[in-house]
């Protein structure tokens, strides 16, 4: 039986920052930065740089902006959501985190039991 | 402006422009707010650091960028949506829609593109790109070399008119050989037989000599009647053939033709030879042509005839002077060659023969012999057919053999590019999520496949040569030189190298047009069930496959070196020490009869005078070295055998110090002394099996023997042990030893024992031989290893080129079987990580691991010996001294098989258990 994680990890979270709805580069960073707990720093480059890569995959795809989100700087603010095969794709990584979990979890039982 | 805006502002500018317009003020922002969140002072260390990763971060995104520019840019232009590499920060290809339409000029450029990618794909992959390679390789190669042989040995069609009417005719007498050589004036019925035969014709191969300007050349050559080269359709390319008239009357007409080869040789392709003498056998000869290239008379494949006499002269060319054996019904020496009648099958012409032979014993009623006449397809005969009977069985097997190669050869291919398959797997999903059309990714396969079959194709065409060279090079220890037409067969080569690019294709197309038509996410995600035990499963089942046909393979081998040792082991009934030997020809020499005495006596003294020399022996006959010929014989108290009045019996002439020198022991009575002189009492020896077959009653010492014709009996004064004769596998025959010095015979060889090297001792021998009379004519110098070499040279042969097979198939079958453990951890990396970094120790992984290894070897190991079991059956007959189902072998084979199966297992299970757990973890 093989675990593959088959999205690089910038991606995963880049991706489960959208799960909680569309946003903009600069939020993203502080979602992902939030979930992981300060222990993955988007930087920049970095993060628009896999904006650009999701959206050429047809992961994520750019929406309408949301009249909630006042504009803090002049310039645009491009928002990006999920598309379905966004969706598809994280739903799947979660899975083989969970089972990977579910391996830990047996092992450990057995370490015990012994 | 702050600096480090101004800073960041400026870094920007290496992005490329496109980018930089789309992301540019979100990227500021996003410095911004990071800078921000450093605080008001934040102290040089940590703001080093920050603009430290932030200028890395951008740096490192400036390749990627620019890709994707260029890209993007190109797909604009072009209209091929043709995928470029991941680039090592993962970025995602550009799936530019392709417009429909294109022009050739854009073809062509995304075909070049396809195969940049293509090389660039597989150099960066260069253990697959050499395991690929090989394989195909070796299968490409050997199958070609091994079928170019086999090819020149049995399939090649002679350059004849009409061949498919041309048969070889041959004597059969009961109790003798089934295809044996016909007498004159048998022949000549056949010839003139209405109901049978178009035209037919007789030859003989002959040793003989040529003088050259500067040296004596020992050449074979054939007597040949004047019918056979109209018969076969050859014209001489230079000056003529020879006329009926030069062939009526023995002897009468020196004439000869030269052969192609030796005339380019020798004569260095010059016409003017024609008319000029040569002397051939001593005497002069007119040359009256040439024959053409590719002609290489009709002794045999692989032996060439350097010059043709009219059958005729053929007894005075080889030195005999006896030239009744044209009119002897019974001597039997001559092969025939006929052309059937127009329209008449084998059937018809065999009916024909059989009524002819019918005629000839009702028509000579005096002679005890019985005729058949056998009939066998000129094309069907490479040697002669008992040689053939036994040859291409042996051939079969090199074939089958060589064709398990392939077979092997094949599925490494197969399980690697499955490998990759399942490597890519990722790789492919993830461009098609990216809209990459199925389409250029099955393209990419292809050109890929289709590069690395012509890489294998080419690699397998030097292998090819390389082979080839060194079995035209390779001497079998034969007296006569052996050549063989082994050009490349390029019908053979096209046909493999095809065959081997559709296997190519179909394993690397197959998995991604299977795996371009899944959904992407599942992919992604990497399926899980059926479709991926399913391959997991394919893989196993290919090395198993291997390990099996290792297992076969290894198992022939074994039992061909088993066969080669007892063959070595056998007791020939002499002693098989180092002796030097050469073996001189009195009669094609020209030395008269009546000298033959005299001359093996001062060649033998001479020869005990030699530095070093301990023991020499003069005998006409040397078990293995040639032909002991047959007399006829009645023994009293014996009835007449069934079929003729006399016996057959083989015989020799040996020298009082024969069986001493040869090591043949003495039973009862006494050696040859030199007080069997000529005048003295006639004497014979006999051997064992003599001595059962004509005085079973007792003591054969004192009885006598009569040679047929002759009134004065030959009394036995001793008996000696058997010895082999002509081959190992023969029965045990009778033979008469007598006196040479009483009947000295015109084979002439000196055997020599002593304390120099063999060779040296050969070599001192013919020196010696040389300086009594250079026209002598040596036929053979030798050791006895290389004389007894002769016989074991078939099973030597056997057992080198299975052994050779067999470790190749193991080879193969070991990087098959590497790969596939190679290939299963690397799956299972993470797992192993998981079990790793919660205690397991490097022991248990690697028992884990090995577990699904060797029970995979084990099944195909149990199939192999299966089959290898049932197969043994089949060579039985080719086995010697050993069963088909030697204990030796099927136990050591299947230990070697096991040990080498869990090296190759053991060493990627290692690998393994090394990898940092940390690391496992994070593996993708």
């Amino acid at each position: 039986m093989e675990i593959v994680m088959a999205l690089k990890k910038h991606w995963f979270h880049i991706l489960l920052a959208l799960a909680e709805g569309p946003t903009h580069g600069a939020e993203i960073r502080r979602r992902v930065l939030k979930h992981t707990r300060g222990s993955l720093e988007l930087y920049p480059a970095m993060l628009y740089g896999s904006l650009e890569d999701l959206e050429e995959g047809g992961l994520i795809h750019a929406v309408d902006e949301q009249t909630d989100h006042p504009s803090r700087r002049s310039g645009r603010w491009r928002h990006v959501g999920l598309t379905p095969a966004g969706r598809d794709a994280l739903a799947a990584d979660t899975d083989e985190y969970q089972e990977v979990v579910r391996i830990a979890r047996d092992l450990l039982a057995k370490e015990v039991s012994r | 402006m702050s600096p480090g805006r101004r800073y960041y502002a400026s870094l920007l500018r290496l992005l490329p422009e496109g980018f930089r317009e789309r992301r540019g003020p979100e990227l500021l922002a996003s410095f911004e707010e990071m800078r921000r969140e450093l605080g008001l002072r934040p102290g040089a260390a940590r703001l080093g650091a920050f603009y430290a990763r932030l200028s890395f971060d951008l740096l490192r995104r400036v390749g990627p960028e620019r890709s994707r520019a260029a890209r993007r840019a190109r797909s604009a232009n072009s209209a091929d949506s043709s995928l470029q590499g991941r680039s090592s920060s993962g970025s995602l290809s550009d799936p530019a829609r392709t417009p429909r339409g294109r022009s050739l000029g854009q073809t062509l450029e995304s075909f070049l593109r396809d195969v940049r990618m293509a090389i660039r794909s597989l150099a960066k992959r260069p253990v697959f790109l050499l395991v690929a390679t090989l394989s195909l390789a070796i299968g490409i190669g050997a199958n070609t070399a091994i079928f170019s042989v086999v090819h020149a040995v049995f399939i090649k069609k002679y350059p004849y008119r009409a061949p498919e009417e041309l048969v070889r005719v041959y004597t059969h007498v009961p109790g003798r050989s089934e295809y044996g050589t016909t007498s004159f004036p048998n022949y000549r019925d056949m010839r003139d037989f209405d109901e049978g035969f178009q035209e037919a014709a007789a030859f003989k191969t002959v040793m003989t000599r040529v003088d050259l300007e500067d040296e004596t050349v020992r050449v074979m050559g054939e007597g040949v009647s004047q019918t056979l080269f109209p018969m076969l359709g050859v014209e001489a390319i230079v000056g003529r053939t020879f006329l009926p008239e030069e062939d009526e009357v023995p002897g009468t007409h020196p004439v000869a033709m030269l052969g192609y080869g030796f005339w380019q040789r020798a004569y260095g392709g010059n016409p003017e030879i024609v008319g000029k003498d040569v002397r051939i056998g001593g005497l002069p000869y007119t040359i009256v042509g040439v024959t053409p290239e590719g002609f290489r008379g009709l002794s045999g494949v692989g032996l060439t005839a350097e010059v043709f006499v009219p059958l005729s002269m053929y007894g005075i060319a080889s030195g005999l002077t006896d030239l009744t054996h044209f009119e002897d019904r019974l001597d039997r020496r001559f092969s025939v060659v006929a052309r059937m009648a127009e329209g008449m099958s084998l059937e018809g012409a065999r009916a024909g023969l059989e009524v002819l032979s019918n005629q000839l014993q009702e028509s000579n009623p005096e002679v005890e012999q019985e005729w058949k006449f056998p009939l066998v397809p000129l094309q069907d005969v490479a040697l002669d057919p008992e040689f053939d009977s036994t040859a291409e069985p042996f051939a079969g097997v090199l074939m089958a053999a060589a064709g398990l190669i392939v077979l092997l050869a094949c599925t490494n291919l197969a399980s690697f590019l499955l490998a990759q398959a399942a490597n890519r797997r990722k790789e492919i999903a993830l461009r098609m999520a990216l809209g990459a059309s199925r389409a250029s990714l099955v393209r990419q396969v292809f050109v890929e496949t289709i590069l690395l079959a012509l890489l294998g194709g080419a690699a397998g065409l030097l292998l090819a040569q390389y082979t080839l060279a060194l079995v035209a090079g390779f001497k079998p220890p034969v007296a006569v030189p052996i050549t063989l037409d082994l050009g490349l067969n390029g019908a053979v080569l096209l046909f493999t190298f095809v065959v081997s690019a559709l296997a190519g294709l179909l394993l690397g197309v197959t998995p991604a047009l299977r795996s371009t038509k899944l959904q992407v996410a599942p992919t992604l995600k990497d399926e899980t069930g059926p479709g991926r035990y399913r391959r997991l499963s394919l893989r196993n089942g290919l090395v198993a496959f291997q390990v099996a046909i290792s297992m076969v393979l290894l198992v022939g081998g074994g039992l061909f070196v088993r066969s080669l040792g007892a063959a070595r082991a056998t007791d020939m009934g002499f002693s098989t020490r180092e002796a030097g030997i050469v073996w001189i020809d009195l009669a094609a020499s020209g030395v008269p009869a009546a000298q033959y005495r005299t001359l093996t006596q001062e060649l033998t003294n001479r020869a005990q005078a030699l530095p070093g020399i301990e023991s020499v022996t003069s005998t006409s006959h040397v078990p293995f070295l040639n032909h002991a010929s047959g007399g006829f014989y009645t023994i009293p108290g014996m009835d007449a055998p069934a079929d003729g009045a006399e016996y057959n019996v083989q015989r020799a002439e040996v020298d009082p110090a024969f069986f001493e020198t040869m090591g043949i022991p003495l039973r009862i009575g006494r050696p040859f002394t030199m007080d069997d002189r000529p005048q003295a009492p006639p004497v014979v020896i006999v051997n064992e099996t003599a001595v059962r077959s004509f005085w079973p009653a007792g003591d054969p010492i004192g009885k006598e023997l009569f040679p047929l014709g002759s009134e004065q009996g030959l009394r036995v004064v001793g008996v000696v042990g058997d010895t082999k004769i002509s081959s190992l596998r023969e029965p045990a025959k009778p033979l008469f030893y007598f006196p040479l010095s009483q009947r000295p015979d015109w084979d002439l060889i000196l055997v020599a024992r002593g304390r120099p090297e063999a060779s040296e001792i050969a070599a001192v021998l013919r020196q010696m031989v040389r300086e009594v009379d250079p026209d002598l004519l040596i036929l053979e110098t030798k050791t006895m290893e290389e004389n007894i070499g002769v016989i074991l040279f078939p099973a030597r042969l056997a057992a080198m080129l299975l052994g050779v097979f067999g470790a190749l198939a193991l080879t193969l079958a070991s990087i098959g079987l590497y790969g596939a453990v190679s290939f299963s951890v690397s799956q299972r990396t993470h797992e192993v990580g998981i079990r790793m970094s919660l205690g397991a120790d490097a022991r248990a992984v690697i028992g884990m691991v090995m577990k699904g290894a060797l029970s995979v070897v084990l099944i195909g190991g149990g199939l192999g010996l299966a089959a290898a079991l049932g197969l043994a059956q089949l060579i039985r007959t080719v086995l010697y001294g050993v069963g088909p189902w030697d204990p030796a072998t099927l136990l050591g084979i299947p230990l070697l098989l096991a040990c080498v199966a869990a090296f190759a297992a053991w060493l990627p299970a290692r690998r393994a258990s090394r990898v940092s757990p940390v690391q496992a973890l994070k593996y993708e």
